[in-house]
């Protein structure tokens, strides 16, 4: 499909603000702004804040992305109220340790009379200057589009919330009634995630198994691929493997739910769904199941590793893998040279990357 | 795009034109399973000329959602919400709105496919049986051919469907309560194995064996695509028996290290997904 081709752009942007992802993070801030005013979330303000920030500046983000792919038109990042909103808590996000990229974008935007205006983007945003859209990059955006709406389902909300304030001692004092958790299952019936009761468990498990759903749905977009075969054949990485890698780089803005300081209740969380499904599966021994909980941990750790914990380069120093060493590098050179062609330093066809 | 009055039903269409859009192929995930969580690696990947041919550009995507309902809810009623949702599609794609205009007043769909996974597989094999139930051509040639020699009827609507099934839970399943939920999330799924033996020893639900009766006796007489579905099954499943039915075809190769919940997710490494719901069982890979 070349670029002309593709007519769908004013729908796809529709769909993104009206229905789908944008309209989702629209509500959610709404809901919570409007809650904030009447009052609704004494002792839990900060949450309720950080979530209504997070959600507007997510959805400017995904904006940002589609309009610079050529997916999306661009349209006005936020509007007169939700600028004001920004303005008013953008010191606090500092506070609450959202990433550092989210403060910088949020003083921009509650500050900046751009704030309003599609030239934003191009002012703030440290794109790689594309020379064309990129339509061989759609699907991978569009599939990212569809799977992060998982993480505004009620459940996924709590557990989320409970990253960011819940009581692990309160938690772990409580066994979990697996009946409440499946029936926390049920996301489009619980509507009020702010308001859960936050000294259960049910509902934090139930949200877990649903981030373990979103996880997973990510890591099929974003597969882990060894390029060893193609360093050993003499051949350079295909293009759409860098290009998932670029998009990959690029598409974290879903990240802030996950909070600097909250992996203490995060393994909370994880070791009781763990305990659940070790009871669950002891009620069928006629079934004769065995379940390797070292398995599911690992792979559990390795997905919250890969898509939201965030890691500096001294946390890989450590790294001593001469293969995973290689990989990394190997594929950073794809990268470096693959953005090269794209901003034009070489000419299109040049790149010893093929598709 | 979303759409009107489905929930969290989604659809991908495609940006041919409507002179070269052939073909509908509607999604049904399994127990538990989400249209996003289950689906959006063939969303990444349909555009991707080294995993997909371009058989896929001629091809608008449905993808149908009924999590909550996949446990709690009967076959029956999700048969029938199935069975609406399809007729809402082919041949003309009602669903999509005429108010949006994406595809002409007069556009029809020449082919449908219909691809379920686990509890899916088992869910289109209902709505079929309903849909040649509700046929009355096929019932006047089922009755008929007792008694006299008859030409086949033709197939019209949903009975034009080919099957193609992800690991369909046709042979029963474990999948009920907390057990089946937290069974069906992939890293638990992986992780999880369990006695063949006593696995094989469940017969299913009624439900279950009378949907392989009633779809075995229309493949037994009437030569329509949609009574033989095509299969593949995982590598390593703790979740269904697999059993296929009579007249159904198999892939002959399990793919390598996929389990209940990945045998039906195309990566980069592994696109056989993609050309099996084009191809069926005809893949080279499966022969």
């Amino acid at each position: 499909m070349s670029v002309s081709d593709f007519k769908l752009r004013e729908v796809a942007t529709s769909e993104f603000m009206n229905r789908g992802l944008g309209a989702k993070l629209t509500d959610n801030s709404q809901i919570l702004i409007q809650g904030l005013s009447q009052g609704d979330f004494s002792g839990t303000e900060p949450s309720a804040i950080s979530f209504a920030c997070g959600s507007i500046i997510e959805r400017v983000f995904w904006q940002a992305y589609g309009s610079w792919i050529g997916y999306f038109n661009a349209v006005p990042p936020v509007t007169e109220f939700e600028k004001e909103f920004l303005g008013e808590h953008a010191e606090l996000l500092k506070e609450l340790e959202m990433p550092p990229q989210f403060q910088e974008i949020c003083l921009r935007l509650g500050h900046l009379d751009s704030a309003t205006e599609e030239r934003f983007y191009r002012e703030t945003f440290p794109f790689i200057p594309l020379r064309l859209p990129m339509p061989e990059w759609f699907p991978a955006f569009q599939a990212s589009l569809i799977t992060s709406e998982l993480l505004n389902d009620p459940p996924i909300t709590t557990f989320f919330l409970f990253l960011q304030q819940g009581d692990v001692k309160l938690f772990n004092e409580h066994t979990p009634d697996p009946e409440a958790v499946f029936s926390h299952l049920q996301g489009d019936d619980f509507t009020a995630p702010f308001h859960a009761d936050p000294k259960r468990p049910e509902p934090v498990i139930a949200g877990f198994i649903r981030y373990i759903e979103f996880l997973s749905a990510m890591d099929g977009i974003f597969p882990d691929i060894s390029t060893a075969s193609f360093a050993e054949a003499g051949e350079a990485i295909p293009n759409r493997i860098v290009d998932r890698d670029i998009l990959f780089s690029f598409l974290r803005q879903y990240r802030w739910r996950f909070p600097v300081r909250g992996f203490d209740r995060y393994q909370a969380a994880l070791m009781a769904f763990s305990r659940l499904t070790a009871s669950e599966f002891e009620k069928y021994p006629a079934m004769g199941l065995q379940w390797s909980f070292v398995e599911t941990f690992m792979a559990v750790m390795r997905l919250s590793r890969k898509f939201f914990f965030e890691f500096s380069e001294s946390d890989l120093q450590g790294e001593e893998d001469p293969r995973v060493i290689d990989e990394t590098q190997r594929r950073r050179r794809a990268i470096n040279l693959r953005i090269q062609t794209l901003r034009g330093d070489l000419a299109f066809g040049a790149s010893a990357s093929t598709s | 795009m979303t759409l009107p009055q489905h929930g969290k039903c989604f659809a991908l269409l495609s940006n041919a034109s409507d002179e070269e859009v052939k073909r509908a192929v509607i999604f049904i995930h399994g127990f538990n399973g989400s249209a996003r969580s289950t689906w959006t690696d063939f969303l990444s990947l349909v555009d991707d000329p080294a995993a997909s041919s371009n058989w896929w550009d001629t091809a608008d995507l449905f993808f149908f959602h009924y999590q909550w309902d996949s446990i709690f809810r009967q076959l029956t009623n999700n048969t029938l919400n199935i069975f609406k949702f399809i007729e809402n599609i082919f041949p003309t794609p009602e669903i999509i709105g005429r108010a949006h205009a994406y595809r002409s007043e007069s556009f029809a769909y020449e082919e449908l496919v219909l691809v379920g996974h686990s509890e899916g597989g088992l869910l289109l094999r209902k709505v079929i049986i309903e849909a040649a139930e509700r046929d009355g051509a096929i019932l006047a040639f089922m009755r008929e051919a007792k008694y006299q020699k008859q030409s086949q009827p033709m197939p019209q609507g949903m009975l034009k469907a080919k099957l193609r099934l992800f690991a369909p839970a046709l042979g029963g399943d474990m999948q009920s309560g907390l057990a089946g939920v937290i069974a069906s999330l992939p890293v638990v799924s992986h992780a999880l194995s369990s006695s063949a033996a006593k696995k094989g020893m469940d017969q299913g639900s009624p439900s279950v064996t009378e949907a392989r009766r009633r779809t075995d006796r229309y493949a037994e007489d009437i030569w329509f695509d949609c009574f033989r579905a095509h299969i593949i099954w995982a590598e390593k499943d703790s979740i269904i028996n697999s059993e296929k039915y009579a007249e159904d075809k198999q892939c002959h190769h399990f793919p390598p290290g996929s389990s209940h919940t990945s045998v039906c997710k195309p990566t980069l490494t592994y696109p056989l997904p993609l050309a099996f719901v084009e191809e069926g069982v005809d893949r080279y890979e499966c022969k």
